[in-house]
């Protein structure tokens, strides 16, 4: 997974543009003219300030929204629906609370009605592997938030989803628990070479995790720049060249960050 | 190969502020004990009436004595336990509950399940809203009263125009806590069921029903009290024989420990189905109490 190795785009947008009306009749432009390529096996950030379009742009590659124009492509094929090959973490761990832990893990495989004991195995696997096997009965209010965000990932992963699409998924949880989430998270992505597009405002999280960070810019929401992160894995973040990469960072989205 | 955790540090997150309220006590002893403040209340009014009655605050013949009330129930459960002046509505306590219940009940149960069909329907697709929702609307406000004379001319007197208000009056009640229990399931469950590959029709079945029962269930505890208000109203006129039938002829012959005693026997059997919905709802809604903290 190190730079300059060819891939091939597997998600493509061409030209996206969202467009939104407010309720007072004053147009919106979530995203202008977007184009960008995400590549397979890779993890790719997309940053930037409050407004600059990244949650709508991982939205719309979901599925759960429609571009206003322009195109969004999966190995070719235009995106229009949500579907199990692009899995999605969400902000909140979003549980379905009337269902256990286990049920919770169980949904995708059977709603979709694929072979149980398979899926069954594999969720034990899942839960084994973020230590949560004895809360398998539990329900979601009964475990802490870190649990939460972890059950919710391995939820995403029973589907064996190819892409993996974060939105913040980290954000509300306290540093601490953070770091460790971090962590467990780039470990399992690593392992199982996905492909992974994140969405972050934090900048230390995003060069922790990024092979390649796309950087947006709010008002209309456009792409500013792509920075390639050129650092060895695991990351140390207090690593001077860590640094060095926050700075160019900061300094290309603060200017950006509206009052 | 394991992700490495917190270890002892995470444990089973502890309640917000205690135990749910209400669960103080388990099993048995919760029947048996008495909640004093629960009583304070009823016992106040039976004390105050009894004081009005003692002190003639008002001719006996409009606030007749709660023993009066008593004898009056006994009477009308047993003709043995009267005072041996039989009245219209001696002994006829059981044929008058059968038949209450029966309306109160059978209307209750068909008009909820008409409103939980028709209000998913509505919550859940726009153009099924568009072509039902306005009427419904500008039927809600309309007194239901006014309905009754309809009723007994399109379906003559008996069961069927109680039936026919208890069911219209229950559908509306209960109709607008489904659609809106529907409609404000969260948009991130629906979000994340779609994208682990549920179809529409299994997403609604899955997530939004389920997310949207507790709504549904404070319907259902509107729609029985509306059961019962209904059934009183039909039994004025459409049926000669029922706890309401009982209360209105009571009201006609000036016996006021009659009335007194059809609206007790009302406040209990509403008090006891509604119990009985709060006992179901507790079970069905688990995940929502212990999200909250509250017991229903």
């Amino acid at each position: 997974m190190g730079a300059g190795t060819v891939r091939k785009p597997i998600i493509e947008g061409h030209h996206v543009t969202k467009e939104y009306r407010s309720a007072d009749g004053r147009l919106t432009r979530a995203l202008d003219g977007v184009d960008v390529q995400f590549y397979e096996g890779q993890i790719t950030l997309l940053i930037g300030p409050s407004g600059c379009g990244k949650t709508t742009l991982l939205n719309i590659i979901a599925g759960f929204e429609q571009a206003t124009s322009g195109s969004v492509t999966e190995d070719g094929v235009a995106i229009t629906a949500p579907d199990p090959r692009r899995g999605v973490i969400f902000q909140d761990p979003n549980l379905f609370p009337w269902l256990t832990v286990w049920e919770n893990l169980m949904f995708g495989p059977e709603v979709r009605g694929t072979d149980l004991a398979e899926a069954s195995r594999r969720g034990e696997e899942l839960l084994a592997m973020v230590n949560l096997t004895k809360f398998r009965d539990h329900h979601p209010h009964q475990l802490s938030g870190g649990m939460r965000h972890r059950i919710a990932i391995i939820r995403t992963l029973a589907n064996a989803p190819d892409i993996l699409l974060a939105d913040e998924p980290f954000t509300a949880l306290d540093e601490h628990t953070r770091r460790k989430i971090q962590h467990d998270f780039y470990d399992i992505v690593e392992r199982t070479k996905k492909t992974v597009i994140f969405v972050t405002h934090n900048i230390e999280e995003a060069i922790y995790l990024a092979d390649r960070m796309v950087v947006m810019s709010p008002s209309p929401g456009r792409i500013k720049q792509v920075v390639d992160i050129d650092l060895p894995r695991p990351r140390n973040i207090l690593d001077l060249r860590f640094n060095e990469y926050r700075s160019l960072l900061f300094n290309l989205i603060t200017p950006d960050v509206v009052e | 190969m394991t992700v490495e955790t917190t270890g002892n540090a995470e444990s089973v997150a502890p309640d917000q502020t205690g135990a749910p309220r209400g669960s103080d006590t388990a099993g048995l002893s919760r029947f048996l004990y008495i909640d004093p403040l629960k009583l304070a209340l009823p016992l106040g009014v039976l004390i105050a009436w009894t004081g009005a009655y003692l002190l003639n605050l008002m001719p006996a013949v409009l606030l007749p004595s709660p023993l009066a009330v008593l004898r009056a129930i006994a009477e009308w459960i047993n003709p043995a336990w009267g005072t041996g002046r039989p009245a219209y509505y001696t002994g006829t306590w059981i044929y008058d509950a059968l038949g209450s219940s029966f309306r109160a009940l059978v209307g209750f149960a068909i008009g909820s399940a008409l409103a939980i069909v028709i209000g998913v329907a509505v919550g859940w697709s726009t153009k099924a809203e568009r072509v039902i929702d306005p009427t419904v609307q500008v039927l809600r406000p309309m007194p239901r009263t006014a309905l009754l004379p309809f009723a007994i001319i399109f379906f003559g007197l008996g069961n069927l125009p109680a039936l026919f208000l208890v069911i219209y009056g229950v559908f509306l009640q209960v109709y607008l806590q489904v659609v809106t229990g529907v409609k404000l399931v969260s948009r991130d469950w629906k979000r994340a069921a779609a994208m682990l590959g549920a179809s529409s029709h299994q997403v609604l079945w899955r997530v939004v029903l389920p997310g949207a029962l507790p709504h549904i269930f404070v319907g259902l505890r509107l729609g029985i009290a509306y059961a019962w208000t209904m059934m009183i109203l039909a039994e004025m006129f459409a049926v000669s024989g029922g706890f309401g039938y009982v209360l209105w002829r009571g009201y006609e012959f000036m016996r006021m420990d009659i009335v007194l005693g059809g609206m007790i026997m009302l406040g209990i059997f509403g008090f006891i189905s509604d119990r009985i919905i709060v006992v179901i709802a507790r079970r069905k809604l688990a995940w929502a109490q212990e999200l909250s903290g509250n017991q229903l």
